[in-house]
């Protein structure tokens, strides 16, 4: 699913930067851009979602697939 | 009409979810236009209108009992990037809002607004309908495959 609508980014983004390194709130809030004017700041609230993503510890915001 | 302790609370959470439904479903809605799928296009599009009836009815409530509706407050917009995960948004947000119903009819029963309380009733009915809807298309999915459901989707 998307993670922001105002940055257009999906939980693959944030998975990607993950993988690159960037897993810190301070840094991903700087490098998605969340911060920005442009951006509502909303993601940014729940923070710890993205980092969980970025780290691994959770592979997926949305709810689990029924199929 | 002077509202009853808590009323108008209630009343403007209620909206606030109306408002992000009627958004979410919208853009899913135009999500499934844009991949082809007419059929759930449209019954989206239906549902984020069914939605907006509902606020536009809580937002005159709200002024009856004298209180301020809150236009300025949504909800998270919850986009998924396909058909599943948009139902599957689609079902947390009407399960959502079921429960505030729920809550605040319970609370209007309690504080004796009984007007509130009819109202309410009758959105809960609506909003069990469409967690019924979307569970059977999970469900279907479920059944026969997300390919099947898909291209059943593609004509209204």
């Amino acid at each position: 699913m998307y993670v922001c609508l105002c940055k257009g980014l999906t939980e693959a983004d944030v998975q990607r930067l993950g993988r690159l390194g960037s897993t810190a709130p301070e840094v991903l809030i700087t490098v998605l851009g969340l911060d920005e004017d442009d951006c509502c700041g909303r993601c940014a609230r729940n923070i710890d979602r993205l980092v969980d993503l970025a780290t691994g510890q959770r592979t997926r915001i949305a709810p689990k697939p029924v199929a | 009409m002077k509202a009853k302790q808590g009323v108008v609370d209630f009343l403007n959470d209620i909206l606030t979810n109306e408002l992000t439904a009627i958004n979410q479903y919208f853009v899913q809605a135009k999500m499934c236009e844009n991949w082809g799928y007419e059929r759930l296009h449209h019954k989206l599009r239906d549902l984020s209108t069914d939605e907006m009836k509902d606020a536009e009815h809580l937002v005159e409530h709200i002024l009856y009992l004298e209180g301020v509706p809150n236009l300025q407050r949504l909800g998270t917009v919850q986009v998924g990037e396909n058909v599943q995960e948009h139902l599957q948004l689609a079902l947390d947000l009407e399960r959502n809002q079921v429960s505030t119903l729920t809550q605040a009819i319970a609370h209007c029963a309690r504080v004796e607004d009984f007007t509130t309380r009819n109202i309410l009733e009758e959105m809960v009915r609506d909003e069990e309908g469409h967690v019924n809807w979307v569970e059977t298309q999970l469900e279907a999915i479920k059944q026969i495959g997300l390919e099947h459901y898909l291209s059943e989707q593609l004509r209204d």
